[in-house]
């Protein structure tokens, strides 16, 4: 059936790139496609061939490589799954930091994805209550710091932004 | 709210209850050492500043040495946002114009193709083209003119030596005759407003108060000025910011 069907593709190539006039819409009512079909198949067929022609690797040679790139990418996978992950203190420290410099619980669990093991990633959640155990442990340090900062302040920028219409 | 810009710390946040001049005044007393502000154009910013004057004023103890009044500098990112916003919808009106030319080009291209007489279309067409030349010609000039306010805002001329307040304004005069129009109505106040240099004078007068010596503090500043150029060369520091 396979080798049929190539030989079919390969007689419709024929036609097409003969150029013969009339010969396509005779030869797709014999074989039962449309011309549209047949020049598709044509152009596979002179594709194949330059690619042949061409030298590069064979089918099966690429068949082979691609298999052992799948080996090699799912040994790393199970490397990196069984390498020391890191600890649970420093993905806190993390989202912490990463909060304080403005980035979105989203943006940190999509960080936090690039370096924790895929099940070990905590979830939205959990990094915002995090966040949220950490401001409050910041909460009374930054009092006392803005206090001590406020007359080393020479310079300031100021602007008004809006936060659901109120100023801020 | 308010960020200190050199350790860039943001030192307020305050939702609300308004922007008035009272507000502002409350805020800013909270900064006994406040010798500058930075901010845009808003009334309530400038009543909030001068209210923060007076009561510093008012708050002197007899015999208590005059505390220096809270200087401000309009923030030039809005001037510069503002500019990029008029330059950017020039542009826009170009290409359009552009698009209408090429039309009428292929207008003529298809009375040609079809046997039609295609004297009025190319006629319209020859119009059209002049019209968004002209336009072009206008929006590249502006360009050049705002690349010159960009410039007289920064801190460093383009010849590498530090900018002052007479350059600056000496090229911002320059480049405002380009500016024609009501679209650069808000820009132009900006520019007018002589706070809006006042960076240049505060950049001067730091300077001269942490090197006296005049030709130290030029060396000094050509040295930092190379550097700076070296590691930018090197993709280590950033292009030297505008307040």
């Amino acid at each position: 059936m396979f080798s049929l069907l190539v030989v079919t593709w390969i007689g419709n190539a024929a036609t097409v790139l003969s150029g013969r006039w009339g010969a396509i819409s005779q030869r797709a009512r014999e074989v039962g496609c449309s011309r549209e079909a047949m020049y598709q198949q044509a152009q596979r067929v002179e594709q194949a061939v330059a690619w042949e022609q061409a030298g590069g690797p064979r089918r099966a040679e690429l068949l082979a490589e691609n298999q052992r790139l799948h080996d090699d990418n799912r040994m790393l996978w199970a490397l990196l799954d069984e390498a020391g992950t890191i600890s649970q203190a420093l993905q806190q420290q993390f989202a912490a930091t990463a909060a304080a410099m403005g980035l979105s619980l989203t943006q940190i669990v999509r960080l936090l994805a690039l370096l924790v093991p895929q099940r070990g990633v905590p979830s939205r959640a959990t990094v915002g209550r995090w966040v949220e155990h950490a401001s409050r442990r910041a909460r009374g340090i930054l009092a006392v710091v803005d206090q001590v900062c406020q007359t080393w302040v020479l310079t300031l920028c100021l602007d008004e932004i809006f936060f659901h219409q109120e100023p801020v | 709210m308010a960020v200190e810009p050199h350790s860039m710390a943001w030192v307020a946040g305050q939702r609300g209850p308004d922007r008035t001049g009272e507000s502002w005044c409350q805020l800013l007393r909270q900064w006994p050492g406040l010798q500058r502000v930075v901010s845009d154009a808003g009334t309530g910013l400038a009543r909030g500043v001068t209210l923060c004057n007076e009561a510093r004023a008012a708050d002197l103890e007899p015999g208590q040495a005059p505390v220096a009044p809270v200087q401000v500098g309009l923030d030039v990112f809005h001037t510069k946002r503002e500019m990029q916003r008029v330059v950017s919808r020039r542009w826009a009106q170009v290409e359009k114009l552009m698009d209408t030319a090429a039309q009428a080009d292929q207008r003529v291209a298809h009375a040609k193709q079809r046997g039609i007489d295609a004297r009025g279309a190319a006629g319209r067409a020859r119009g059209a083209w002049g019209k968004a030349e002209r336009a072009f010609d206008e929006a590249v000039q502006v360009d050049t003119a705002v690349e010159g306010i960009r410039a007289a805002l920064a801190w460093v001329r383009p010849d590498g030596q530090l900018n002052d307040r007479a350059w600056a304004q000496a090229q911002i005069t320059a480049a405002l005759g380009a500016l024609v129009g009501d679209a650069w109505g808000k820009v132009r106040r900006l520019l007018d407003d002589a706070r809006t240099l006042n960076h240049l004078d505060w950049m001067h007068a730091q300077l001269e108060q942490a090197v006296s010596d005049p030709l130290l503090r030029e060396a000094v500043v050509r040295l930092w000025s190379w550097r700076a150029q070296l590691e930018r060369t090197h993709g280590t520091l950033q292009t030297p910011a505008t307040p």
